[in-house]
């Protein structure tokens, strides 16, 4: 937990874009909820490796959201079973499911459709969460952090000051 | 910001490149040992594929130096091939699906001989039947077939055939004066009688109390006397109609339930026959007997006369068998990987997390092969060129709405084959395959102990229908001109078979819901009866007559007390049943006389009361 905190203060501390950070919070969350077929996480590492996305943050968010689907999956179930026998939807799917590559990123299931439209509706507030709390963490609050014991031990161990970092 | 990293492109780039590479050094290989292994899990036996070179660009797979083992005959090959082109559609691969246009095999040949065996390790046949344990163990009536057939053909395959000297028997007839047969207590037909005996009691005493559980006796006499109790009602004013109405339905119900005690009755009825017909097979199973016994003191004698029975099965069960082998495996393959599916607007598959929606617009299964067109070679190690045309082979009949057909000839020398066949699994199991083979084997052969047989006229037919309900084979299979030969040719059997010039075998099999039943028949019986006779001449029959007539009158005392129990059994039932269908007569007669008297006291009081309403009008 400590190591968790440490890891998102360093990450917070650095001096990335915000932009970065809160782009790596985005696709850990797109991971974490998508990595029931293998193929979205494919995808998903291929985007991280090509966009200037905060790796750190992209693995952090990636662990904390896949703890989150133990709970919103039964609410993806629900939402994805509903839009995927959806009458008016069923060409759409039809004509997808004979799409090449579509097929093998899992469409076709309920909780991962459901997740995906979880992902989608939390992007736009996610984004804006982050972009505004890094910066107001940054303008009023990380000198006063530095001054805990605390940080200062963590200092010393080279994990503060993006030490993660590469 | 900037957008891309850099060192990300890099090492994209140099992943691309280096799968490329590795793709263009182990693809072919691990297709190919992906090919053979997944061969050798459907064939159960060896696959061998010379060459397996994928050409992605132009959507090809070439394949070369085909081999696929028969596992009932490892040094022959079920089907070679020189080379088979597959043209993919390559707009389907990246979604994941396998849809060949057109597949073109050369030089197709069936039964040419091997230079090694093409069985598989014991190792690897453990692995791949624990596999298919699996998919075997839902109750399926091809699988069960399969493993009824096996135990008859090996039970018939087991038997050996007799031998015995023709001087020997001559010898025997002279000597034979002194007829001896086993002790009374040893003899199968006197031991029969016995146990006969005490189940036809059990069965009859099953039945009586069955009988009497139903209570007939009982229920018409608490009838009779509810109409009797009915009998003389009075019936004076117009208001004594509603009471003589409601007696009336009581009688109703009465009469009602009467008509379920006939249905009992007739039930019992039924009953009561099923007893005579098992007394009668019981004196059929007890003259079979009577025969075993003739022949076993035969046996005692040193006269081993020739057993058609026996023979028959040795000779014939081989026959069948590998007549139906191929077929049975064919609708074992088709009903394991061919899922019958209606057409549903989507299906679902329910997964750990979540459920899968099939839609019903897809237009390609995972796998296709919209047509294979065969072109027979000619072929130096002894098999035969098949030529014909395999369309629509897939597991999703249910996507591409085709069903699978087969369409396969050949023709060398005196051998000829012809398949035709349709499997349909789109809305529910509908599978027809009919084989047409002649001169194949070449050289049909049969070890029968003493006696081996030998033939180039074999010639079968065999139809297979397949539903979800039941399997059935029938076929017949004819062996011409069979050559016999034996290391001692003066033996019996040999003597016997010689005189045979063809073998007919006649088979219907059947599996479903109401069980298995294998009957096979064949001609060779009678053809040895008769050769049997006109070795041994009338000594022979005289001598089973002989003995028949010692055995009968060993066992005439128990086996008259057994007619007589039988008799006296069914004599008892039919006067039971007898007296039960007179008293529901006498009840039923009762009712009805009850219910028209009341019925007509009703009449005329009706008519009563209209005539005095008229007077009172006109009055």
């Amino acid at each position: 937990m400590l190591g968790e905190l440490t890891k998102l203060l360093s990450i917070v501390n650095s001096n990335k874009e915000p932009g970065e950070i809160a782009l790596g919070v985005i696709f850990g969350m797109f991971a974490g909820f998508l990595l029931l077929a293998p193929f979205n996480a494919v995808i998903i590492f291929v985007f991280v490796l090509l966009l200037n996305v905060n790796t750190a943050a992209f693995f952090l968010f990636m662990g904390i959201f896949k703890l989150i689907t133990f709970i919103i999956d039964p609410l993806g179930d629900i939402i994805g079973r509903a839009v995927l026998t959806a009458p008016f939807l069923e060409p759409l799917f039809s004509a997808m499911s004979n799409l090449p590559f579509i097929p093998f990123t899992g469409f076709n299931n309920t909780v991962i459709m459901g997740d995906f439209i979880i992902g989608l509706f939390l992007t736009a507030p996610v984004w804006i969460a982050c972009m505004k709390l890094i910066k107001y963490y940054r303008d009023n609050m990380r000198e006063n952090v530095k001054k805990f014991g605390i940080i200062k031990a963590l200092k010393a161990g080279n994990f503060f000051e993006g030490g993660m970092e590469e | 910001m900037k957008l891309f990293r850099k060192s990300g492109i890099i090492a994209f780039i140099s992943f691309a490149v280096l799968s490329s590479v590795f793709g263009f050094f182990f693809l072919d290989p691990l297709a190919k040992a992906a090919a053979m292994n997944f061969g050798e899990r459907i064939f159960k036996a060896k696959v061998e594929i010379d060459k397996f070179d994928i050409q992605a660009l132009k959507g090809k797979v070439i394949l070369e130096g085909i081999a696929v083992a028969d596992r009932n005959n490892p040094m022959i090959n079920l089907f070679e091939a020189k080379n088979a082109d597959f043209d993919l559609m390559t707009s389907q691969l990246p979604g994941g699906n396998i849809i060949i246009d057109a597949v073109s095999v050369e030089g197709m040949t069936t039964g040419g001989a091997r230079k090694t065996s093409g069985q598989l390790s014991e190792a690897r046949l453990k692995a791949i039947e624990k596999k298919d344990a699996k998919l075997a163990a839902k109750a399926e009536f091809a699988h069960g077939l399969g493993v009824k057939a096996f135990e008859r053909a090996k039970e018939q395959a087991g038997v050996k055939l007799p031998v015995a000297g023709l001087e020997d028997i001559g010898e025997k007839f002279k000597s034979a004066e002194n007829l001896n047969i086993a002790a009374k207590e040893s003899l199968e037909s006197y031991k029969l009688i016995g146990e006969t005996g005490g189940k036809i009691t059990q069965k009859k005493d099953e039945l009586l109390n069955s009988i009497k559980a139903v209570e007939i006796d009982k229920k018409a006499a608490e009838m009779k006397k509810a109409a009797e109790s009915l009998k003389g009602i009075k019936v004076a004013s117009v208001e004594d109609i509603p009471a003589a109405k409601a007696k009336l339905d009581e009688l109703n119900r009465v009469y009602a339930e009467l008509q379920q005690a006939k249905k009992q009755l007739e039930g019992v009825k039924l009953q009561a026959e099923s007893f005579y017909a098992f007394s009668a097979s019981s004196l059929n199973e007890i003259n079979a007997a009577k025969e075993r016994d003739i022949n076993n003191a035969m046996a005692m004698m040193n006269i081993n006369m020739l057993n058609p029975s026996e023979i028959e099965k040795a000779i014939i069960g081989p026959v069948w068998y590998s007549r139906i082998r191929n077929v049975l495996d064919t609708a074992r393959l088709a009903n394991r990987y061919i899922p019958a599916k209606k057409k549903k607007k989507y299906a679902q598959i329910k997964r750990m997390h979540g459920t899968d929606i099939i839609f019903s617009g897809r237009q390609y299964p995972n796998f296709w092969i919209k047509k294979i067109v065969l072109n027979g070679g000619s072929s130096d190690n002894g098999g035969l060129g098949i030529s014909g045309m395999i369309k629509d082979l897939t597991g999703e009949q249910d996507i591409t709405g085709l069903p699978i057909s087969i369409k396969l000839n050949g023709v060398r020398g005196n051998q000829r084959v012809t398949v035709d066949g349709v499997i349909d699994h789109r809305d529910a199991v509908k599978d027809t395959i009919t084989a047409v083979l002649s001169g194949i084997p070449a050289k049909y052969t049969a070890g029968l102990g003493n006696v081996s047989m030998a033939s180039d006229e074999m010639r079968s037919k065999v139809e297979l229908v397949n539903t979800d309900d039941f399997i059935s084979i029938k076929g017949g299979a004819e062996i011409g001109r069979p050559v016999f030969s034996a290391g001692n040719t003066s033996d019996l059997t040999y003597q016997a078979l010689s005189s045979i010039d063809g073998i007919a075998v006649d088979f219907t099999l059947k599996n479903g819901a109401d069980g298995a039943n294998i009957e096979i028949n064949s001609d060779i019986k009678d053809r040895l009866s008769k050769a049997a006779a006109k070795l041994y001449g009338k000594k022979a029959e005289e001598l089973k007559a002989r003995l028949g007539a010692r055995v009968e009158e060993t066992v005439k005392s128990e086996k008259d007390k057994l007619l007589k129990q039988a008799q006296g059994n069914k004599d008892e039932l039919a006067k039971v049943t007898g007296s039960y269908a007179s008293s529901l007569k006498g009840t039923e007669a009762e009712i009805e006389k009850v219910k028209a008297e009341i019925n007509n006291k009703i009449s005329a009081l009706q008519k009563k009361g209209t005539e005095n309403l008229l007077k009172g009008i006109f009055k």
